[in-house]
């Protein structure tokens, strides 16, 4: 579904944002894509969006290779949610910035209206659609730029640290959220740019970048035991595995920890 | 000396429609030479109060005592130039206030204003860069060119080069990746080390539990309670809907499931799980 293929970038011709990236993500898939800041995350999210011109390597999304041609095929299907909220609206009412993707596409008014309102119910903003953006919290608009885009039912959404600006409430909404349209739509491909290692968790496969490069793919548990590796470029560990090690380290045999909730009953054995 | 704040109420734009009471007549106490919190939810008053203890804004109703001002609704702000330079308010995002050209010049800009000669503002600024972990190669290059986190180094040294014996906090660590965050709060724990009062604003509950010794929880412009971190989560922190720090919901499963564990090193993973090995042995 999403094929990269020896994928290089630089923005100034001199230093190589990314280099030699190569991976593959199956449809249906929730993968999140880690690394700190400066390892290249967003410019992959960027040229994986077309917003960015690919120069070495190749792109394949939805069976097409990324390429000028193929970019009106290819846009339609997908959407992403950037980072800062406020960036991103641009209705005047929820309403309106619904409808902004539909108008583009020339949807008749009559069948705007039905379509809009279910996208706010699957993000559970339905009794906002006349509100003024300046009146929701950060996680509600994120919620409604969500919307603007699960109304053109796009098989893939890049979300591109959209929690990283939300308190901790509309990280939780956010969150559930994603979880929610994944179980409502088993098709659709989700890919969370993000440095919440808890949030990392959540999902099927994780992508670890460091200085531009691809250093693991593999399913969170299978990532998180990797402690050296990680611990080599200096990333987080969830908070369960770090007091493992801890544990493990002062004498303690635990096994096969995935979660808080398995190592209170290991504990509690 | 303490902060004092007599009963302080700020109502933005008073007799208009948006009329807004942010503080609604606070009384509180935030002692010196404390790692302090403020937490509570988006809109609960937090960034509003802070801004009282360098007289950004002044009081609609009430009084702030900082370090011997008294700042009432009729303040002349001409007296009060020399509190600020005595609390250091670093806001959120500050890498976008930014604006010399070179990172030496952007941090001697502070100390400068407030009278410095030349000299006496680089000096102040080198000591300040180097706190903050920024060395002389540094010095000479645009603000515009580093990174996000070192932007935000520079910014936060621009204040401290002000040499204040209150330092303010609004989310300073809000869009920084775990590594940059760590290194952020450690360099808030030594500049504390130090002697000055530091007051953080966050939604991190993490962070609160593991740097800070006391914690004011706002809640529609009220100060709900005052307390110590440990007292906030161990009691009724349910009735402030704060997200809860990891190590507390631990605690409060194994709890529940029969297994006791005190938290009284919740401050610190290592020794939590000392105990817990040594509970589990007996």
């Amino acid at each position: 579904m999403i094929k990269v293929e020896g994928l290089s970038f630089s923005y100034d011709g001199i230093k190589d944002v990314l280099s030699h990236v190569s991976f593959s993500i199956q449809q249906g898939q929730y993968v999140t894509i880690l690394g700190h800041n400066g390892s290249g995350k967003s410019t992959l999210a960027k040229l994986l969006a077309g917003l960015l011109p690919l120069k070495r390597g190749t792109i394949q999304l939805f069976d097409l290779p990324l390429n000028e041609k193929n970019l009106p095929l290819i846009r339609p299907r997908m959407g992403i949610i950037f980072q800062n909220p406020d960036n991103q609206f641009i209705g005047a009412t929820v309403a309106d910035d619904i409808a902004f993707g539909l108008e583009n596409k020339l949807i008749p008014h009559a069948l705007m209206q039905p379509m809009i309102e279910q996208v706010a119910l699957e993000v559970g903003m339905k009794s906002f659609l006349q509100r003024e953006p300046s009146s929701l919290s950060g996680g509600q608009k994120q919620r409604v730029a969500i919307a603007g885009i699960l109304a053109m039912k796009p098989d893939l959404i890049i979300m591109d640290e959209a929690t990283a600006m939300l308190d901790p409430k509309g990280k939780r909404e956010i969150r559930e959220l994603t979880l929610a349209m994944k179980k409502a739509n088993p098709k659709l491909t989700l890919i969370s740019i993000t440095h919440d290692v808890e949030e990392a968790m959540l999902s099927d496969e994780i992508i670890v970048m460091n200085e531009g490069r691809i250093v693991m793919q593999d399913q969170p548990f299978e990532i998180f035991k990797n402690r050296e590796q990680l611990q080599q470029i200096e990333l987080e560990v969830p908070f369960v595995f770090r007091l493992v090690d801890l544990l493990t380290e002062k004498g303690m045999k635990l096994s096969q920890i995935r979660t808080v909730d398995d190592l209170v009953d290991a504990l509690c054995r | 000396m303490p902060i004092v704040f007599e009963n302080v109420k700020h109502t933005y734009a008073k007799k208009t429609p948006f009329q807004f009471e942010a503080l609604n007549g606070i009384s509180v106490t935030i002692p010196d030479h404390v790692f302090t919190a403020v937490v509570g939810h988006t809109g609960s008053g937090k960034t509003t109060l802070i801004q009282h203890i360098n007289a950004l804004l002044l009081p609609t109703e009430g009084k702030v005592n900082v370090n011997g001002f008294v700042l009432e609704s009729n303040s002349a702000l001409k007296k009060v130039k020399l509190l600020r330079k005595d609390v250091g308010l670093v806001f959120q995002f500050p890498e976008y206030q930014l604006f010399e050209d070179t990172v030496e010049n952007d941090v001697a800009f502070g100390p400068k204003n407030f009278g410095a000669n030349e000299l006496e503002a680089k000096q102040a600024a080198h000591e300040a860069l180097k706190l903050v972990g920024l060395n002389e190669s540094y010095y000479a290059r645009s603000p515009f060119e580093l990174s996000g986190g070192e932007r935000r180094r520079v910014a936060i040294a621009g204040i401290i080069a002000m040499k204040p014996s209150i330092l303010i906090l609004d989310e300073p660590t809000a869009g920084l990746d775990p590594r940059g965050s760590i290194k952020m709060m450690e360099l808030f724990k030594h500049i504390h080390a130090r002697g000055t009062t530091i007051i953080l604003v966050t939604h991190d509950m993490n962070l609160v539990v593991q740097y800070c010794d006391h914690v004011l929880v706002m809640q529609e412009g009220k100060v709900a309670i005052q307390t110590t971190p440990k007292q906030l989560f161990e009691t009724n922190y349910e009735i402030y809907h704060l997200e809860i720090p990891l190590i507390y919901q631990l605690q409060k499963k194994l709890q529940k499931k029969g297994f006791n564990i005190s938290l009284k090193n919740a401050q610190d993973l290592s020794s939590f799980a000392a105990e817990i090995v040594a509970l589990k042995s007996k």
